[in-house]
C-alpha cells in the first residue's frame, strides 16, 4: 500500500527498485517473522557460550542423565549427562553452517551451468546433461560413504557432498526457466542491441529465474541438514561428541518411548529452522519478483 | 418475440478485496435471423456480455439483470438441464483463437462427434457421418480425410472452418463469434467472414458478431452495439453508424480506419540507401527419419530476395503468416543467420561481421517486435528498459541514462512518473511505446517494425501508428514495416514489397500497387481488405493456390528484354514496379 501511494504521489521522485522490493517485502508479515526466527536461530549459534549454562561436551550431570525438562534443565539432560538444552543451541552451530554453505554452493554451481546448459543448448547442454544425470543416478548416500571413507568424514566433506548433490535440483531449475525466456523478445531485442551473451544471461535470464533459484536454495538446506544426520548417524558425519541436530535426532529416536525430550527437541529445532528458511524464502522472492501480487 | 433479450446487464469481478465492473447496465436484443455487431475495444465488456448470455462465467463474477433469456428461457433461473439445452442448441459459440478452442490429443471429427452426441441419441457412426456432411458444408473439400485429422495438423483457417462446423453441430438459433478473424490472415479472415455469411443465410441463426474491427463488422452485419467502459455507446443500423454517428466515441472509432499520413520526403542525395538486401536467403535443414536412415531435405523459408529500403521513407513488406515476412525482417537485423546474400547499411556489407564489428554497425539499425508483452523485460522498470541500449554501448553516466529514458518517455508519450514502474501495470499500446523509445533512443537510422500493431485495439494502433509517423518524420528514419494489415500499410508506407511463399511477387510504389496490382497475390491480397463502409460490401471469389500459379503475369522477351524462361522471374513493368512474371517469346 506504502509503494502505491507513493507511485501516485505528485511530487515525482525516480526511486530504486530494490526500494520497491524492500517495500514489498516489509508488507508480508510472514515472511518478517521467518526473518526475525531466522536472526534469532543464528545469534543464539554465534552467541552460544553466553547463553547456555555448561560447554556442551561437559558431562555434568551424569547422576541426572535423561532427566526430563526442569526449570534448571530446559530440554532436559541427555543419556551422558549433558544438558541437552546447550547440544540443541550448539548443534545450530554445525547444522546452520551445513545447510546453509551447502545451498550456497549448490546454487553457486547451479546457476551458471543450468545458464549456460538453457542459453545455449546444443552440445553445450548435451554435456551438461549427461553431468547431471551422472549425479541423479548414484545414490548421494552412496557417494557419500565412498568419499567420506576416503577423506574420513568430517566437517568439510559433509558440505562438499551436500553440494556436489544439491546444485542438480537447482540446474535443472534455473535451465528450464533460461530455456523458457530466451526465446522472449526482450532477449532478441536485446540481442539487436548488441548486448553479449554474458551480459543477456546476466542482466535478464537470471534475474528472471529468481524464484526457481530461491525455490532451489530454499530446498537444498534442509536435504543438506539431513544429509549431515544421516551421515552422523552413520559414523562419516561430524564426530562425536561435538553436537550436530542430525546426530541428536538419530540418537533421540532410540530413546524416543520412554524420553521424548530426547527426540522432540532437535527435530523441533530442525523444523523451524526450514520452516523459517522457506517462509523467508517465499517472501524474497515474491519481493524480487514485481510481477507478483501486483505492487 | 426477440430471441435473445437482456436488459440492464451488470457483471461485476471481486478481484483482492476490491470490485471491477465489468458490465454496467447493458440492454439489447436480438431478433430471429438477424445479426447483430458489438464493437468495442478490449476490456468494454463485449465478450463478458455474451459469457453472462450462456453463464459461461467464472465463479468470481456477479451476474445481475432485470431480464436475461435465450429463447424465452430466463438464464440467470435455469437448471442444469435448460443449461446443456441453451448452450449448444439455442446458441453456440465460435472463439478466437481456434488453435485452442479444439482439444489437441482427440481428431477433428471425434469432437465434432461428441458435440453431437452430447445433445442427441445417435450412434458414433452417425454422429461421424453427420460430421462429415457439416465439414462439407463449411466448405472444406476433402472433409472425410479431415476428420480422422489431429487439430495441429490444420491450418488456422481451417481449424477455424471446423470450429463453425462443431458450433452448427445442433442447429443453434444464435450463433455468437467471439472475434473470430482476429488471429487469421486477411485472406482468409474475409473467407472465414463471407463462410458466417453464408451459413447464417442457410440455417436462418441469428448472428453475434463481437470484434475490434469495423471492417468486420461493415462486412457482416444488419445492426451495431457500440461498447466502451461497460456500457453502451450507440446503438443503430449498420449504415447509420457508419454515416451519420452521434457519439464521440464512434466518431473516433471510425476515424482510426480512416487515417492517412504525408508521404515521406525521401532523400535521394544519399549516396547508399539506408538498407539493402541482396540475394538474401534462408533454408533450414528438416531431418526425416524413415528406419534407420535419416534424410535431409531444405526448407526454404526465404527464396533470395532484393529489397531496398532508401533513406527517410517506409517500405511495406506484406504477405500472410508463414510467407517469410517476419524471416526477412530478423535476417535484415541479422537475429537470424542468412543462408546466402548480403546486408548493406549504409553500403557496408554486415553479413559477414562478428559480434564486437557488428556492435556499432546496432546503433544504427534497431527493430519493435509484434507482442509488446513479451518485448519487455517483466523484472526490470521502465527507464531501466529504455536506459538499456545505452547502457549496453555505454552511454554516459549511470544518471545520465536514466534522464535520457525519462525523456524518451516523455517523448513516446507516457508521463515521466511512470519511470519506476514495470511493464505488467501498462497496457499494450502503451508497452508498445516503450518498446519503440527502446529501439529509437540510440538514434538508428533503421527500424524494423515486426507487425508492431498487430496485437492492439483500433484506436490505440491508429495513436501508435501517427507516433511511428511522427517520430520517422523527425528523425529521418527509414521504416521497414512488416505488417498483414494492409489498410495501415496504404496509409503509412512509400513503397510496398508483396512476398508470398519465400518469394517477392510484386514490388512498387504505394499507390501504384494499390491502384493497378498486377500479380494475381497482390489482387487476391487487396481484395480481402475489409469493406471501410457496409456500402462497399461485396461478394469475393477466392483463388486456390493453384491458381495463383496459373494466373501469373506472363511478358514477352520485346516488352522486358529479357530471355524467355518457364519459371517466373521478377520483370521491371514500370519506374520502381517489378512483379514476378513468366517470360514468353
Amino acid at each position: 500500500m506504502t509503494v502505491d501511494s507513493a507511485a501516485i504521489a505528485p511530487k515525482y521522485r525516480q526511486r530504486n527498485p530494490l526500494w520497491f522490493a524492500w517495500q514489498r517485502f516489509i508488507g508480508n508479515k510472514a515472511a518478517i517473522a521467518a526473518g526475525v526466527v531466522l536472526a534469532i536461530l543464528i545469534l543464539m549459534a554465534i552467541f552460544a557460550p553466553l547463553i547456555t549454562p555448561s560447554p556442551p561436551e561437559a558431562q555434568l550431570f551424569l547422576t541426572e542423565a535423561l532427566a526430563f525438562p526442569s526449570a534448571q534443565h530446559w530440554f532436559g539432560v541427555d543419556d551422558l549427562g549433558r544438558d541437552f538444552y546447550t547440544r540443541v543451541v550448539y548443534g545450530a552451530r554445525v547444522s546452520l553452517t551445513i545447510g546453509f554453505t551447502a545451498a550456497l554452493f549448490s546454487v553457486l554451481i547451479g546457476i551458471p551451468l543450468g545458464a549456460l546448459a538453457g542459453y545455449f543448448g546444443g552440445k553445450t547442454d548435451w554435456f551438461i546433461m549427461r553431468v547431471i544425470e551422472l549425479f541423479s543416478v548414484v545414490p548421494p548416500l552412496l557417494a557419500a560413504m565412498l568419499l567420506g571413507a576416503l577423506t574420513r568424514g568430517g566437517y568439510f566433506t559433509i558440505v562438499l557432498i551436500a553440494a556436489l548433490f544439491g546444485w542438480v535440483q537447482v540446474c535443472l531449475l534455473v535451465r528450464a526457466q533460461i530455456k523458457a525466456f530466451r526465446e522472449k523478445e526482450f532477449v532478441r531485442a536485446a540481442q539487436a542491441l548488441g548486448a553479449s551473451p554474458w551480459y543477456i544471461i546476466r542482466r535478464h535470464l537470471i534475474p528472471n529465474s529468481i524464484s526457481p533459484i530461491i525455490v532451489g536454495f530454499v530446498l537444498a538446506i534442509p536435504l543438506a541438514m539431513m544429509l549431515e544426520a544421516s551421515l552422523s548417524f552413520l559414523g562419516i558425519g561430524v564426530p562425536p561428541p561435538t553436537p550436530t541436530w542430525g546426530q541428536m535426532i538419530n540418537e533421540g529416536i532410540d530413546f524416543m518411548f520412554f524420553y521424548w525430550h530426547m527426540a522432540v527437541f532437535p527435530t523441533a529445532a530442525l523444523a523451524i529452522t526450514v520452516l523459517a528458511t522457506t517462509l523467508f524464502g517465499d517472501g524474497l522472492r515474491d519481493a524480487l519478483d514485481p510481477t507478483l501480487k501486483g505492487r | 418475440m426477440p430471441l435473445v433479450e437482456i436488459e440492464d446487464l451488470k457483471v461485476s469481478f471481486s478481484q483482492y478485496g476490491g470490485q471491477v465492473d465489468a458490465v454496467r447496465g447493458v440492454s439489447f436484443s436480438v431478433n430471429e435471423g438477424e445479426s447483430l455487431g458489438i464493437v468495442g475495444e478490449s476490456g468494454s465488456g463485449k465478450s463478458v456480455s455474451c459469457s453472462a448470455l450462456l453463464r459461461l462465467l467464472p465463479a468470481t463474477a456477479r451476474v445481475s439483470a432485470k431480464k436475461i433469456t435465450l429463447d424465452g428461457i430466463d438464464v440467470l433461473k435455469a437448471g442444469k438441464e435448460d443449461l446443456i439445452r441453451l448452450r449448444g442448441r439455442t446458441a453456440a459459440m465460435i472463439f478466437q483463437d481456434p488453435m485452442t478452442a479444439f482439444d489437441p490429443v482427440f481428431t477433428i471429427g471425434h469432437q465434432i462427434a461428441e458435440t453431437i452426441r452430447a445433445h442427441r441419441q445417435v450412434s458414433q457412426r452417425e454422429a461421424l457421418a453427420e460430421a462429415e456432411q457439416l465439414l462439407l458444408r463449411v466448405e472444406i473439400k476433402n472433409a472425410r480425410d479431415i476428420l480422422g485429422y489431429y487439430p495441429h495438423q490444420l491450418s488456422g483457417g481451417m481449424l477455424q472452418r471446423a470450429m463453425i462446423a462443431m458450433a452448427l453441430s445442433c442447429r443453434p438459433k444464435v450463433l455468437i463469434a467471439d472475434e473470430p478473424t482476429t488471429a487469421l490472415d486477411v485472406t482468409i479472415q474475409a473467407q472465414i467472414l463471407q463462410l458466417i455469411k453464408k451459413v447464417q443465410a442457410e440455417f436462418g441463426m441469428a448472428l453475434i458478431m463481437i470484434t475490434h474491427d469495423l471492417g468486420v463488422i461493415a462486412e457482416t452485419v444488419d445492426r451495431v452495439l457500440v461498447m466502451y467502459g461497460g456500457e453502451v455507446m450507440e446503438e443503430g443500423p449498420v449504415q447509420q453508424i457508419f454515416d451519420a454517428p452521434r457519439h464521440d466515441y464512434t466518431k473516433a472509432l471510425l476515424a482510426s480506419l480512416n487515417t492517412s499520413f504525408d508521404p515521406s520526403r525521401g532523400d535521394d542525395t544519399a549516396p547508399a540507401p539506408a538498407l539493402e538486401l541482396r540475394g538474401l536467403a534462408k533454408a533450414y535443414r528438416i531431418k526425416r527419419r524413415s528406419g534407420f536412415f535419416t534424410t535431409y531435405t531444405d526448407f526454404h523459408a526465404v527464396r533470395p530476395v532484393d529489397i531496398v529500403l532508401p533513406r527517410n521513407s517506409i517500405v511495406g513488406l506484406v504477405g500472410e503468416s508463414g510467407s517469410g515476412k517476419t524471416t526477412t525482417g530478423m535476417m535484415a537485423m541479422r537475429l537470424t543467420e542468412p543462408s546466402t546474400g548480403q546486408i548493406l547499411v549504409d553500403g557496408a556489407d554486415i553479413s559477414g561481421l562478428g559480434p564486437d564489428e557488428l556492435k556499432s554497425f546496432r546503433r544504427r539499425m534497431q527493430i519493435v517486435f509484434q507482442d509488446s508483452y513479451s518485448a519487455l523485460d517483466p523484472m526490470m522498470t521502465l527507464s531501466q528498459i529504455i536506459a538499456e541500449p545505452l547502457h549496453i554501448h555505454g552511454i554516459g553516466s549511470a544518471r545520465e541514462q536514466t534522464e535520457k529514458a525519462l525523456d524518451w518517455l516523455e517523448r513516446v508519450g507516457l508521463p515521466r512518473n511512470f519511470g519506476s514502474r514495470y511493464s505488467h501495470e501498462l497496457s499494450g499500446g502503451q508497452r508498445q511505446r516503450v518498446a519503440i523509445a527502446r529501439a529509437l533512443i540510440l538514434g538508428p537510422s533503421v527500424l524494423v517494425a515486426d507487425e508492431p500493431t498487430s496485437a492492439l485495439d483500433v484506436t490505440v494502433k491508429a495513436q501508435i501508428i501517427g507516433l511511428l509517423k511522427e517520430l520517422q518524420a523527425e528523425m529521418g528514419l527509414s521504416i521497414l514495416f512488416i505488417s498483414h494489415d494492409l489498410s495501415t500499410v496504404k496509409s503509412l508506407t512509400d513503397s510496398v514489397v508483396v512476398m508470398y511463399r519465400g518469394r517477392v511477387v510484386e514490388q512498387a510504389p504505394t499507390e501504384r500497387i494499390f491502384s493497378d496490382p498486377q500479380h494475381p497475390y497482390t489482387r487476391a491480397l487487396l481484395d480481402a481488405i475489409p469493406a471501410a463502409n457496409p456500402r462497399d460490401k461485396r461478394e469475393r471469389t477466392f483463388l486456390a493456390a493453384g491458381d495463383l500459379e496459373a494466373q501469373t503475369p506472363r511478358y514477352t522477351t520485346i516488352q522486358t528484354g529479357l530471355a524467355p524462361n518457364a519459371t517466373p522471374q521478377l520483370v521491371t513493368i514500370a519506374p520502381g514496379h517489378r512483379v514476378e512474371a513468366v517470360v514468353t517469346t
